[in-house]
């Protein structure tokens, strides 16, 4: 027995020690960080308790990224699930060239978030961009990237990456609906919308649960695609608190406030992520 | 707190050398095996010491190899010294050289450094003045003055970037010569800047001219403009752009700071220098979505024929009159300073200097004082550098004709905002405030008073 557990214990070392290096040691060094007046430049970094935490919790701008990324993780969650839902159900059948069209919707997924937004980028661009050419060519002269347009722009090219990842899981999800369930509907005289709400889309929640909480965080962390197209501007219109805190670091080369942001935003985080976790794990019992 | 971030970045200066050491030729004599804080002079081959220089890959490094490669064939053999580069990848490249330099690191004895970098590296380089002495001279002075900090030059400059602007010489031409054209600009600079101007050449432009030729060639403005607009500003919330926006500050006689010291941008000059590019957006002369534009998007108004004129970097010019980059306007590019009652171009210089952590300084020295001579400037040059020496410059007009005006400019308009350490902090916030005002969504009044308190809070005074 006891045999056994030491056995056990080796067994789980090499685990514990890729925790601790790559877990444990990088958060306590954060919190010590955060709490020190460090720089890039290396500059011997004095301790300055909680002045970095006072810092970001009276900076506007922190809470306007965080507003912002909060605003555009809802917009882009509900986009992509709402255009998910409908291709997948509209894909749950079978038709010619289904296995080719399934295909070629999911490649915005292969590419990388930044090239995506490059691709845009010249896309959009008034002088070379293929968008633009067709749109004057009927006369619509809207410009993507005005103040008044360009968090549609931004929601939209996300959402363009991203409806193919929500389609997919909803697909899958649509597939293991039995299809008695709809016969039985049909004989009872339901109509097609009727079926979808009474039966596909009920089914379906622990699904799109687990679905709007992925691309809830990952939409929240939004940076490449912001940094390859407006950089957060014009002014901070568009600016996410990933991009915030990268600029924090990065350009403004304060690494303690830009790890004092990053736990603070852990903290406001956590209990939303631990009632939605609950919820999921709810459903999913 | 240092012992930490030194054990970090080590981590990461080992795995940067492990990729570099594959990357790199290896020399005959490896760090280990060279004597510590020997200079290597008048010594046998054997005891050749190797100087291994950081440099970010691109046209810089691909120039800095051939004059490595003659170095190390010529004046090298005579110093008993071979360098070597040793690149990293150019993404991420200034943070991986903090890593380093964080670490104290050994391996390298020779960085790669820049103007708006010089006043967080000075730390980690050993000042220059009394080991290069005149050779310092060789350089047009306001590169010099770029890499200096507290008064001493960390390194010596390699290539130099300053503003000009381009300008579409035909449609200059014709607007100074045709008399019809001449009556329809009186009208709109009338309308757009309130005086009845008549045309001047681009090198007597001050930002009323600017403005009013820019109006002309903006056909929302003259129907009859050939051009669609008449420039297209880099207005988007990036610190390089703010370096172009800086030029019309300058131009004005503002500055980042006072005489003693204190930021300085609650003041006239800043709200008209922010005012000449709102208008320009306001007016449809610059495309709304120049809120989005960098180099490359200005480049491409240009090079559409769109655009009747730009500010743009000097880099620009070897692209925009490449007939197969450019086939629409390339013989067409003219260069004149930047408007201005006082013309200013922003200036920068990349350049190099030898690590205080080197055990290799006086070998360092000697490759630093074969780069500072007018043969291994000239080489740099005919390889696609830039090197900030007015000789040099000027003697490649037939190959770069652009050359020429680059030592004029620099010497006579150039100025360097800044070289401390919160040169990119200030430009961060620059960029926030002013890209709002550029794009027509804020004040300016209000972002020069916001600039003013973040600046003062920054920079503790």
């Amino acid at each position: 027995m006891q045999h056994a557990r030491n056995q056990a214990l080796w067994m789980m070392t090499p685990l514990a020690v890729v925790v601790i290096a790559l877990v444990a040691f990088p958060t306590l060094y954060a919190y010590f960080v955060s709490v020190h007046d460090a720089r890039l430049s290396g500059e011997s970094a004095s301790f300055l308790g909680l002045n970095n935490y006072a810092s970001m919790l009276t900076n506007p701008s922190f809470y306007g990224s965080i507003y912002y990324s909060a605003k555009f993780a809802l917009f882009a969650t509900a986009a992509e699930l709402v255009v998910g839902i409908c291709l997948a159900v509209l894909f749950n059948r079978k038709f010619r060239g289904k296995g080719i069209f399934t295909s070629l919707l999911l490649l915005p997924l292969m590419v990388a978030p930044s090239l995506f937004a490059l691709i845009f980028r010249l896309m959009l661009n008034e002088f070379v961009g293929i968008v633009p050419y067709y749109l004057n060519l009927w006369g619509i002269t809207v410009n993507p990237f005005d103040p008044a347009w360009v968090n549609v722009t931004l929601v939209a090219i996300d959402a363009m990456q991203w409806i193919p990842f929500v389609f997919i899981i909803v697909y899958a999800g649509l597939t293991t609906i039995p299809e008695e369930l709809y016969e039985a509907a049909r004989v009872d005289g339901a109509n097609p919308i009727q079926s979808f709400f009474r039966i596909t889309l009920p089914l379906l929640v622990p699904t799109l649960t687990i679905v709007a909480f992925l691309r809830a965080i990952d939409s929240f962390k939004i940076y490449d695609m912001i940094y390859v197209l407006t950089n957060g501007g014009p002014g901070e219109l568009t600016t996410s608190v990933s991009l915030f805190i990268y600029k924090k670091a990065f350009l403004e080369g304060n690494i303690g406030e830009a790890t004092a942001a990053s736990v603070l935003l852990t903290f406001l985080l956590a209990p939303v992520l631990a009632l939605s976790m609950k919820f999921i794990v709810r459903r999913g019992a | 707190m240092k012992v930490q971030q030194k054990w970090l970045s080590m981590i990461v200066t080992a795995g940067l050398v492990a990729a570099m050491s594959g990357c790199t030729t290896s020399s005959t004599q490896t760090p280990s095996q060279t004597p510590a804080g020997g200079n290597g002079g008048g010594t046998t081959k054997a005891e050749k010491q190797t100087v291994t220089m950081l440099y970010w890959p691109g046209p810089e490094s691909d120039a800095m190899q051939k004059v490595v490669d003659h170095y190390n064939q010529s004046k090298g053999t005579e110093d008993g010294v071979e360098v070597k580069m040793a690149p990293a990848p150019r993404e991420g490249f200034w943070e991986k050289e903090s890593a380093m330099m964080g670490a104290d690191n050994k391996d390298i004895d020779v960085y790669f450094t820049a103007s708006y970098k010089i006043g967080e590296h000075k730390n980690d380089l050993l000042p220059l003045d009394d080991k290069l002495g005149d050779s310092l001279k060789l350089y047009i002075g306001t590169t010099i003055d770029s890499l200096k900090n507290g008064g001493q030059t960390y390194a010596i400059p390699t290539d130099v970037s300053n503003h000009f602007m381009y300008y579409r010489k035909d449609l200059i031409d014709q607007l100074l010569t045709d008399a019809a054209w001449q009556a329809t600009y009186k009208e709109v600079s009338k309308k757009i800047v309130g005086k009845e101007l008549t045309p001047k050449k681009p090198e007597e432009w001050n930002w009323d001219d600017f403005t009013a030729t820019a109006a002309f060639f903006t056909q929302s403005v003259n129907p009859g403009s050939p051009t669609q607009y008449g420039t297209a500003l880099q207005a988007k919330n990036l610190i390089y752009n703010v370096m172009i926006w800086d030029d019309v500050l300058y131009s004005m006689g503002g500055t980042w700071y006072t005489s003693d010291g204190k930021a300085n941008f609650d003041t006239a000059e800043t709200k008209r220098a922010l005012d000449i590019y709102a208008n320009l957006t306001k007016n449809g002369i610059s495309p709304a979505t120049a809120s989005t534009f960098e180099y490359p998007e200005t480049n491409q108004s240009f090079q559409t024929g769109k655009t009747a004129m730009i500010l743009q970097w000097s880099a620009a010019y070897h692209e925009l009159t490449d007939q197969s980059k450019s086939g629409l306007i390339f013989d067409k590019v003219g260069i004149a300073p930047i408007p201005g009652d006082k013309h200013a171009t922003h200036v920068h210089s990349l350049g190099v200097g030898i690590n205080k952590h080197s055990e290799k300084q006086e070998a360092s020295l000697k490759w630093l004082k074969y780069l500072a001579t007018s043969e291994a400037m000239k080489t740099y040059a005919e390889n696609g550098g830039i090197p900030p020496v007015a000789d040099v410059l000027k003697g490649m007009k037939e190959q770069r004709p652009e050359f020429p005006y680059i030592a004029e400019h620099v010497d006579q308009y150039g100025y360097v905002v800044d070289t401390s350490d919160k040169v990119f902090p200030i430009l961060e916030v620059l960029a926030k405030h002013f890209s709002a005002v550029w794009a027509g969504q804020a004040d300016a009044d209000e972002a020069a008073k916001k600039a003013q308190a973040e600046v003062t809070t920054l920079l503790g005074k």
